[in-house]
């Protein structure tokens, strides 16, 4: 049992902890989100096919979105450190977090990305570039719109995968309620506080598949 | 006017287009037919300056496709020709407004100037009360028709329909085809269908091309290449398995009839002045456009070949033996 009172609790250990964890994984997603978007489309547009096939750019950023997607996220955090001191002047707390968050959220959405952008109609973009649409065009007017749906799907699988990320990286300084979980809960033997956390990482999950299920159907 | 003159490419060494020479004029309803892989996906790209071509020469409304260059001239070449697809290649999250105006809005087009032809192209193609539908909501006739709107706008010489009809039953095949022959002969705009369907080609082209293994290998009018390449139309379309059914013994013919003959009693004669009797193995009688043609095949003794022959060429008549 916990020898803590729970307003104390609450309101000093798990609110914080809610808020840094919100911080990290809304602003990681949509930075990754619009990283990835930008990869994706440079992913479909260059591709063998594409509008304008370059094998040397597809094939660069191919591997280089592998390499990244191949790392277990522990490792990478801890091996982009340098990084993170060079970027955020520090590798501790959630602004150092959002280094390896994107470093590996990025690439995620654009490996997601590009298969909504993939699943648009080849002939309406066929049929858009012979109204004599710009490559700039067909993307943002068509390809783009076409896909928000399935974009949007894939948003919300990117955010429970960055809520996820974001506890690991509490193992080591990121703060959160990954943190809490693992020093207030898992290293000092307090079933109730872990336990606690894990159902409000629960609640966390099933509230932004809701919402993304909500504007997928608004917007499909 | 689009010409092509000896046109040739292939993928990875693999000729696709082999040789392939063809005009379409203006104002003309024109058939492509071929079987798949015939080329013709390939001849399209080229004719739209999608792909590349290796040698030879495509003219359209007199300009060479591969000197076109890069850049905006040359994305303003490409709205001469408005493309139909099988599938319709409509944007399904936008309204049948938004999708008939996406051509002029990447042209930047006033909003006024949009509205007006929005509004007139979707009353030529009969949905002037479908505009906010989106597409799922229409049937599949219906999104035909919102293509083929939205193919008008940017004034083409000649639109170019890709299957257009095939993923259709042929009740609504035959209402597409109608509105197809109505806007060509109200704007005089060109219209080639790319097709495997004999119907079409039957229903409204003028003059049909068959594309085989990559090269035209019968092309002219309608009647022209019905009557005179009927079995290669026949190998090509749906007459397969009447190739198959023929007799093993005696001699097969096939006797074409032009719109002037259909109606003759030709066969009768032709038994009674020569005596040779024989089995009638097919007959039909096709409408063709506007008008009617017909064809048969019979099947005589060897002994007769020779007097059948004779009488044939005596009379004029369009015949091969199968």
């Amino acid at each position: 049992m916990s020898d803590q009172p729970w307003d104390k609790i609450i309101n000093d250990v798990m609110l914080p902890a809610l808020e840094s964890t919100a911080y990290m994984v809304i602003i990681s997603t949509v930075l990754s989100a619009v990283i990835g978007l930008v990869l994706a489309v440079v992913l479909v547009v260059t591709a063998p096919g594409g509008l304008h096939p370059n094998r040397i750019a597809y094939r660069t950023l191919d591997i280089i979105v592998n390499i990244l997607r191949s790392f277990p996220f522990i490792i990478l955090a801890v091996a982009i450190i340098p990084l993170t001191r060079l970027i955020v002047g520090t590798s501790i707390g959630e602004v150092a977090a959002l280094v390896p968050l994107i470093a590996v959220g990025a690439p995620f959405t654009a490996r997601l990305f590009e298969g909504s952008l993939k699943a648009v109609d080849h002939d309406l973009i066929v049929a858009t570039s012979s109204f004599g649409a710009s490559t700039l065009q067909v993307v943002v007017s068509v390809m783009i719109p076409e896909a928000i749906p399935s974009i949007v799907l894939n948003v919300t699988l990117a955010t429970i995968s960055i809520l996820g990320l974001t506890a690991m990286a509490g193992a080591i300084g990121a703060g959160g309620l990954g943190a809490v979980a693992i020093t207030y809960g898992y290293q000092n033997f307090d079933d109730v506080i872990m336990y606690g956390t894990v159902i409000v990482l629960v609640v966390l999950v099933q509230l932004i598949q809701l919402i993304g299920n909500l504007i997928y159907r608004r917007l499909r | 006017m689009i010409e092509i003159r000896d046109l040739r490419k292939s993928y990875g060494g693999t000729p696709v287009l082999k040789g392939v020479d063809l005009t379409i004029h203006d104002g003309e309803i024109h058939g492509i037919i071929g079987l798949s892989g015939a080329g013709k996906s390939t001849l399209l790209k080229c004719l739209n300056g999608m792909e590349p071509y290796d040698s030879g020469s495509v003219k359209v409304e007199g300009t060479e496709v591969s000197e076109r260059g890069t850049g905006r001239q040359a994305r303003a070449f490409k709205r001469d020709i408005g493309l139909i697809f099988q599938g319709f290649s409509l944007m399904q999250r936008k309204t049948v407004y938004d999708n008939i105006a996406l051509p002029m809005r990447l042209w930047h087009y006033s909003k006024d100037e949009i509205d007006g032809k929005v509004r007139r192209y979707a009353k030529i193609v009969g949905l002037d009360d479908k505009l906010d539908s989106r597409p799922r909501e229409l049937s599949g006739g219906q999104q035909q028709r919102v293509a083929i709107a939205r193919a008008l706008t940017l004034d083409p010489k000649t639109i170019l329909c890709d299957e257009a009809t095939s993923a259709l039953d042929p009740k609504t095949t035959a209402s597409i085809l109608t509105l197809l022959r109505e806007i060509n002969e109200q704007s005089g705009i060109a219209v080639i269908l790319v097709t495997h369907q004999m119907e079409v080609v039957k229903r409204i082209c003028q003059n049909v091309s068959v594309l085989e293994d990559g090269r035209i290998t019968a092309s002219g009018s309608v009647q022209d290449v019905f009557v005179h390449h009927a079995s290669r139309l026949g190998a090509l379309l749906e007459n397969r398995e009447q190739l198959e059914t023929l007799p093993h013994t005696g001699a097969n013919i096939r006797i074409s009839y032009g719109p002037d003959h259909v109606y003759d009693t030709f066969l009768s004669t032709m038994t009674r002045q020569t005596g040779v009797p024989f089995s009638l193995i097919w007959a039909t009688t096709d409408k063709y456009r506007d008008d009617v043609l017909g064809s048969v095949i019979i099947n005589i003794a060897d002994s007769d070949t020779e007097s059948i022959r004779n009488y044939l060429n005596e009379h004029h008549v369009i015949w091969e033996e199968l």
